[in-house]
């Protein structure tokens, strides 16, 4: 298992939920949330997303991820979109030179409810299924093996280069290399961290693969799982009906979009 | 402190404030007077922005020109404790001195004048393409001109015994001799303090030899030692003083013939004395013996 993936153990059904039912789902939001142009649409997504997680009791590692991930840039959203919002024509406040308005504000509050589900969505899924459960799911529905390993790797490169990239920068900062302060410092501090971190990374990859091709990795066996992730019946029904459901709305969307083209 | 250990026989040692090797290596400066000099630690505590307690109150004072194994089993807080001293971390609670400089109000980089620290993974540490840049790297950061740099690097090489690998690349080498190299990185620097994490680790019998001659090198150039290892024998055959920790807590402090006379606290640190140590326990020797020397001594066979 991967220590550094969010993944939060809770004994709830989202849990036990099959990987690909959870995917699934995630993917017919993310689609949906683009695809529509309605606030309402947009909030009920968001509503799911927070009653899924109340469901899988991780409320509050969600509201705390999504706020750390997306406060910075829902604040810019309402700020510029609020104040400079192309074709504004009701103010509402304003203050000194600034006027905040009506239709800005609107637009915001679509954008970044948009925004929310779409984090709120996946990091629900970092959360409540582990990426090696999803990956091998898919590897049993026919994904490649090599792009299943490729997918995992990915995952985890970043946590682990985060922490190889704070080891190194513990050895160079011991060896007198300024890395606080200024920024012609800071960057100066790039470079003896970016070899060892770059070199690492190649060395550790090369280790891994070896290590993986010594127990078998490009055998071309069949193979069996350690563990059976279980599926049922309605869940299949779930996936199904939310994928032609999603795909029905895109359609309508797009038959829409056109027809008040040609009008 | 609970203080279950033996009181430490530190205070013995005097400060060799000004001491060379074979005039060869730069004077040692020394910012503190008497009573602030040394590693002085004052009820450390540190706990990890997870939330584990890693280091439970330590008091400790190091003086200069030490040599001073820290022993005990993987998570007794021993690279923590190493990575307060030159302020790496900064305590939770309680304070570090280095030659009475506090330091919370230094950065790490401003503390690596006085205290130079080796990793345990070199390669977290080398990036240059070439061995003698890579050495000059830390002396450079200090400000020095080119001719002390150079100096200073051939100097750190002849005491690690890689004088020949100066125009090599560093990722060319086997991994020893890469911890080798990333010794001589921080050697170079030519400070007061020199930390060694796990320095023997992956070395065979000949590097492990180079260390304990770079051990005694260091010291008999008046500068303070101070190495993390599991290596007893190693703790054992070239350092004054030893030091236990288990659990974030001092358990034993003292010289390696005190310390690993006490099996009890030993197991209770998860480590086991050298293995001449071990003999003599079993033959029903009254003293601790550390080498071969020693344990035929008490036998009365020499």
């Amino acid at each position: 298992m991967n220590p550094r993936s969010p993944y939060v153990h809770r004994p709830s059904s989202i849990h036990r939920l099959n990987p690909l039912t959870k995917g699934v789902l995630f993917l017919c939001t993310v689609v949906i949330a683009f695809a529509t142009s309605s606030l309402t649409t947009v909030l009920a997504l968001l509503g799911a997303v927070v009653a899924a997680s109340a469901a899988a009791r991780v409320a509050r590692e969600l509201a705390r991820t999504v706020a750390k991930s997306a406060f910075v840039i829902v604040a810019l959203i309402f700020i510029v979109q609020g104040l400079f919002y192309p074709g504004s024509r009701t103010p509402l406040y304003v203050v000194g030179p600034l006027t905040i308005w009506q239709e800005g504000l609107r637009f915001a509050c679509f954008t970044a409810s948009r925004l929310l589900a779409i984090i709120g969505a996946t990091v629900l899924l970092m959360l409540t299924t582990r990426p090696e459960d999803l990956v091998s799911e898919l590897m049993a529905r026919g994904l490649s093996r090599k792009l299943g390993f490729v997918v995992l790797m990915t995952m985890q490169i970043i946590p682990n280069m985060q922490a190889r990239a704070a080891a190194i920068l513990d050895a160079q900062r011991s060896r007198g290399l300024e890395t606080e302060g200024r920024l012609i410092q800071r960057f100066r501090a790039f470079l003896p961290l970016m070899g060892p971190l770059v070199v690492g990374s190649i060395i550790s990859l090369e280790t891994r693969s070896l290590a993986i091709e010594a127990r078998g990795f490009s055998s071309p066996t069949k193979r069996v799982r350690i563990e059976d992730i279980p599926d049922t019946r309605w869940e299949s029904l779930v996936r199904w009906g939310a994928s032609l459901a999603t795909f029905g709305f895109v359609v309508w969307r797009l038959v829409r979009w056109i027809s008040s083209l040609i009008r | 402190m609970q203080a279950t250990g033996i009181k430490g026989t530190a205070a013995k040692t005097t400060a060799a404030a000004t001491a060379r090797a074979d005039g060869k290596s730069e004077t040692v400066e020394r910012a503190g007077s008497l009573d602030t000099a040394g590693i002085i630690l004052e009820d450390v505590c540190y706990e990890y922005p997870g939330g584990v307690a890693a280091l439970k109150g330590i008091s400790l004072r190091i003086s200069q020109n030490e040599t001073v194994a820290i022993i005990g089993e993987n998570g007794a807080g021993k690279t923590t404790l190493a990575k307060h001293l030159n302020g790496l971390l900064k305590p939770t609670s309680g304070r570090v001195f280095v030659d009475g400089v506090d330091t919370r109000g230094r950065t790490c980089a401003a503390m690596a004048r006085l205290v130079g620290f080796v990793f345990q993974n070199p390669d977290d540490q080398l990036f240059q393409n070439q061995v003698f840049k890579e050495i000059a790297f830390g002396p450079r950061n200090l400000g020095y001109p080119a001719d002390k740099v150079e100096r200073l690097v051939k100097w750190a090489a002849g005491l690690v015994g890689i004088e020949g690998l100066l125009e090599r690349h560093p990722f060319d080498l086997a991994l020893a001799q890469r911890k080798l190299v990333a010794i001589a990185s921080v050697v170079a620097m030519d400070t007061p303090y020199v930390i060694l994490d796990e320095p023997t680790t992956g070395q065979d019998y000949p590097g492990t030899q180079k260390l304990a001659t770079l051990v005694a090198k260091l010291h008999a150039a008046g500068k303070t030692v101070i190495a993390i290892t599991h290596d007893m024998e190693f703790a054992a055959a070239h350092f004054a003083r030893v030091i236990a920790l288990a659990g974030g807590r001092v358990i034993l402090d003292g010289t390696p013939n005190e310390v690993f006379s006490r099996p009890d606290e030993l197991a209770m640190a998860s480590v086991e004395p050298p293995q001449m140590a071990r003999l003599g326990q079993r033959l029903g020797l009254e003293e601790c013996v550390l080498d071969q020397e020693a344990l035929l001594r008490a036998l009365g066979l020499v």
